[in-house]
């Protein structure tokens, strides 16, 4: 179990190296410490608590990624949102079929998250987001975009339509645009 | 900042308002807040790491925290552990935001007591 634990230990520390450098020079030894602590809390509690505690951790972790790195206005993520994000408006409206207007690019990104949402359900039913209602959460497209509303909880307005706590192609390019 | 100023920051999340309102007795350190706002919430908000660190890092941009210093006990990798504190500010925004659930619950049970009647 020791092995494991500083198997999974080791891979957050290179995964915080993945965040922007300010966010690191403030947290990253910290943000280590605490996971590293809340990992042998929940292995010493049972094995499939370890499990839910780091698939939690990896779960949330791209969005908030994405999230520092588009607040920053990172120049590494720009050229790859601007270009996607134009390529997918257009297929997001001429399907019509998503109601915040999710890129192609933030809906595969997101994919990943809304899986793993989809097994820790498996896993554990309490650790799941509480305020979901277990029948949309079968809905691909409710998960993904109760996934971006958790991890981008502020209200945005789009021209014409307030879309509420909802992440938009509009954010990102009114993002890259103040940058 | 005024009443009005302090309005235009509600509603908060409710990750943030446990945040605050496990700050407003002590000042604590990451690992205490994840553990308090599991049981201010009974369970229902569980943070993981990196949720914590980021929403952390924006109240303290925003002024609502503060960092106190360091606990004098290490965790258990020999990491010194930095402490935070509920600032001025912190305070009048979880008051306002204490003050608006009120209101609200008030309204719900004005209205239910009125259609039960």
């Amino acid at each position: 179990m020791k092995r494991i634990l500083g198997l999974i230990t080791m891979v957050y520390g290179m995964m915080v190296k993945l965040f922007p450098s300010e966010f690191q020079e403030e947290f990253g030894d910290e943000i280590q410490g605490v996971f590293a602590t809340m990992v042998r809390a929940a292995a010493g509690r049972s094995k499939s608590a370890l499990a839910v505690a780091c698939l939690q951790e990896f779960r949330d972790f791209p969005i908030l990624l994405l999230r520092e790195y588009l607040e920053k206005g990172h120049e590494k993520f720009i050229p790859l949102t601007t270009s996607t994000v134009c390529l997918a408006r257009g297929l997001c409206s001429q399907t019509g079929s998503c109601p915040c207007e999710c890129s192609l690019f933030v809906f595969l990104f997101l994919a990943f998250t809304g899986s793993l949402y989809r097994f820790q359900l498996f896993l554990d039913r309490k650790a799941f987001y509480p305020g979901w209602d277990l029948h949309d959460c079968f809905g691909w497209r409710s998960i993904i975009c109760s996934a971006v509303q958790r991890a981008y909880p502020f209200r945005l307005v789009c021209p014409g339509r307030d879309i509420g706590m909802v992440y938009s192609p509009s954010y990102i390019l009114h993002t890259i645009h103040i940058s | 900042m005024t009443f009005e100023e302090l309005q235009t920051r509600l509603p908060l999340t409710e990750t943030t308002f446990f945040m605050l309102l496990s700050l407003a007795t002590s000042e604590k350190h990451g690992y205490a807040i994840a553990k308090d706002v599991g049981s201010l919430s009974k369970g229902r908000v569980v943070l993981s790491t990196s949720t914590l660190y980021t929403a952390l890092k924006r109240i303290l941009e925003d002024g609502w925290i503060a960092r106190a210093g360091e606990d004098p006990k290490p965790d258990e990798s020999g990491r010194p552990r930095k402490t935070y504190t509920l600032t001025e500010l912190g305070r009048r925004i979880l008051e306002a935001e204490t003050i608006r659930l009120q209101s609200l619950v008030t309204i719900a049970k004005i209205r239910s007591a009125g259609e039960q009647a």
